[in-house]
């Protein structure tokens, strides 16, 4: 199926300011102090930010972070382990051990690219929200800040929080779980370092779909993202439809077809970094 | 049973000092005149008029003009021993009420200007801020909503949706009738803020 774009294009660069920063921080530390302190600089923010790799694997659970994670705890070792002396760096050295590393880092490397291709890196928030605008038209402003009812559903609690683990590990939606519903954040690209980093995030301001415990689901869109669509588009019919994305969703994982939900996302075309 | 503004007016001068003891000469008397009445208590006459034409005008004073003098004056006698207030507070819910639940039809007027909280772990909305006022003069006013209310405006459609009635939405918000005054107050409220938009159906 063909999704016509609703969203505006994405030109958030937040996802690539760590990259630029390590990369960065290395050049300078090069030009002032040599190719020496340059990878030991680079090694130690890379090791940093393995760090908040494994903080990110741990909540998600997802396996692309899990791999991303060991990929830049071994390149923060490996950069860390050779030797480069004043002369540069021509006559590097490689020790035994950083040889290992090295070989270890390639094929952790070769992992993480495969699975950033293939979307499993992937947040898909922007894939959420064109599915949810594919059938809502367009028309006058009529943004409100309330949620809207969706359905109701006959779900047990157990069930509605399998579900929500699952989108967690998939990384579709993120959840929050209050005392009588799961609530669902589909996140953007580049907005997950707040929710996966940040404390007392006010999730309720973003865009969700909640499940409560007695069946009833609700939506509600964020000011932030319906003005991210190109048009104004119909608020009453685009919660409506967000919520039922995740019904559908949910319908799929109750038949034990989870494959059709991550067959859905990747029915909309989106880049791998938006 | 009474008039609400006549209750007001009549309770307002029993709250007086010398409410007591006017009541008492008015039931000791046959009939009595302000002059009369303000010299036995020490009163000012203008005070004793005061206080018997608010009863007067509350149904429970006869007022009577005599002419035995040069100039014709008034003599205030009591209609019964016993004064009694009866408010049926029914009639003040009807009162503030346009039309009943199924003509009206009602939804989310566009861009207004109002915050809905949402109630922390409920499917329905604890308070709802509203503005007042443009620009500097503006202010904010938040009323706490009762349950019935919070989950009436939940379901309330959305400034684009479909017009529902109350009694829909109320069926769809699970609002039983017994609620369904507080419901109208509100709605009326919201109304006269230009939050919901009506249409007679």
């Amino acid at each position: 199926m063909y999704y016509a774009r609703k969203l505006k294009s994405d030109r958030n660069i937040t996802g690539f300011l760590p990259a630029a920063f390590a990369i960065s921080s290395g050049l300078l530390t090069g030009i002032v102090f040599g190719p020496y302190t340059a990878f030991k600089v680079m090694g130690g923010i890379i090791l940093v930010y393995s760090v908040f790799g494994m903080i990110a694997a741990y909540r998600t659970k997802n396996d692309a972070y899990r791999v991303a994670t060991f990929y830049m705890c071994f390149l923060g070792f490996y950069f860390l382990a050779i030797r480069i002396d004043q002369s540069g760096i021509k006559n590097m050295e490689l020790p035994q051990g950083a040889k290992l590393i090295a070989l270890i880092t390639i094929i952790f490397g070769i992992w993480m690219i495969y699975l950033m291709a293939t979307k499993r890196h992937k947040w898909r928030g922007r894939e959420i929200m064109e599915l949810a605008a594919y059938e809502v038209e367009s028309g006058e402003d009529s943004y409100t800040d309330r949620p809207a009812p969706v359905a109701k559903l006959d779900y047990t609690k157990d069930e509605i929080i399998n579900f929500a683990e699952y989108l967690k590990r998939k990384l579709v939606a993120l959840p929050y779980y209050e005392s009588d519903r799961v609530i669902l954040l589909p996140i953007k690209m580049g907005n997950e370092f707040r929710h996966l980093f940040g404390s007392n995030i006010k999730y309720w301001d973003n865009t969700w779909v909640a499940f409560d415990y007695n069946g009833e689901v609700s939506a509600y869109i964020s000011k932030k993202d319906y003005l991210d669509y190109k048009e104004n588009l119909s608020c009453s019919q685009l919660s409506k439809s967000l919520g039922e994305v995740f019904i559908e969703f949910y319908g799929y994982f109750k038949k034990r077809e989870e494959i059709r939900i991550i067959d859905k996302v990747n029915e909309v075309k989106v880049g791998i970094m938006s | 049973m009474m008039d609400f503004d006549k209750i007001k007016l009549v309770s307002g001068y029993i709250s007086k000092d010398y409410s007591k003891d006017l009541l008492r000469l008015l039931y000791l008397y046959k009939d009595v005149s302000a002059s009369e009445a303000a010299s036995r208590l020490g009163l000012h006459i203008r005070t004793v008029q005061e206080f018997f034409d608010a009863f007067v005008e509350g149904e429970m004073l006869s007022k009577t003009e005599v002419f035995e003098s040069k100039r014709p004056y008034f003599r205030y006698s009591l209609k019964h021993d016993k004064l009694s207030f009866e408010i049926d507070l029914k009639n003040l819910a009807e009162d503030s009420t346009e039309s009943s639940g199924n003509e009206i039809m009602l939804r989310e007027k566009k861009n207004a200007s109002a915050r809905f909280t949402v109630s922390r772990n409920k499917l329905h909305f604890s308070s709802v801020t509203i503005w007042i006022g443009q620009g500097r003069e503006g202010s904010e006013k938040k009323i706490n909503l009762t349950n019935a209310q919070g989950k009436f405006l939940f379901h309330l459609p959305f400034p684009d949706a479909a017009f529902m009635s109350m009694q829909d939405i109320m069926a769809k918000a699970g609002v039983t009738e017994e609620n369904e005054n507080e419901v109208r107050d509100i709605v009326n409220l919201l109304k006269e803020h230009k939050i919901i938009e009506l249409k007679e159906n």
